[in-house]
């Protein structure tokens, strides 16, 4: 098991990189994408971890914690980023 | 203009609060809180002093972000550098514009603790340097 890292912003979206190269993210759902992250957010909110497969290589990320963070992203997006 | 960028920590649970009325933003909300941002080890390899800045967001996002900005949040911060003087002492803060989450797997954050991690190679600065011993507030605010 590989560890990841993930960054979720209402312009960037979200991107998880593997730990050992932050050169490029391993998987990246646009900020538009309001759906498919709402989705994630709600399947990760009810478990302890979240396994990605990617490249035949695995990861896992926290998945509470992701699952707020995604849903906190979202509360900014679908405000359109109104101050 | 100027443009701060910080990652760091958050080392308390976010404050709402709200302006008063005589003021140019009358009951306008606003969110504070305190991110610790690691500033790494020196020559000898001690760990620095985390350095501590006043992060304040305004308006419905305010509002929106409140329950989710808690303790121990790891963000990146973008906006305007603002100071304060409060006894002698200069105070670094940031009135945010734009913040992205962090977060990592648990294994990271469990080497972390342990004295274990290590910083990461690549360019992008995400998510990287934090240090979890750091979610504590300064014995000023207390």
């Amino acid at each position: 098991m590989k560890r990841a890292i993930y960054s979720v912003g209402p312009f960037t979206g979200l991107r998880v990189y593997a730990d050992d190269d932050m050169s490029r993210p391993i998987l990246h759902i646009d900020p538009c994408a309001h759906t498919d992250l709402l989705k994630l957010g709600r399947d990760a909110y009810g478990a302890d971890t979240l396994r990605l497969v990617i490249g035949g290589e695995e990861y896992e990320l926290p998945a509470r914690r992701l699952a707020e963070d995604i849903l906190a992203m979202l509360e900014l997006v679908t405000q359109g980023g109104k101050k | 203009m100027e443009l701060l960028i910080i990652a760091g920590t958050v080392g308390k649970d976010a404050v709402l609060r709200r302006t008063s009325n005589g003021l140019d933003r009358p009951n306008d909300a606003v969110l504070s809180f305190q991110v610790a941002v690691d500033q790494g080890k020196d020559k000898s390899g001690n760990r620095r002093d985390a350095k501590w800045y006043d992060a304040s967001i305004w308006g419905k996002r305010a509002e929106s972000l409140q329950s989710y900005i808690t303790k121990g949040s790891k963000l990146t911060l973008h906006g305007r550098p603002t100071a304060r003087e409060h006894q002698g002492k200069v105070y670094m803060g940031i009135a945010v514009s734009e913040l992205a989450f962090q977060g990592g797997s648990q294994q990271r954050q469990q080497d972390d603790q342990s004295g274990g991690h290590q910083e990461p190679t690549g360019g992008a600065s995400y998510g990287g340097g934090f240090d979890d011993e750091i979610p504590f507030a300064p014995e000023w605010r207390v």
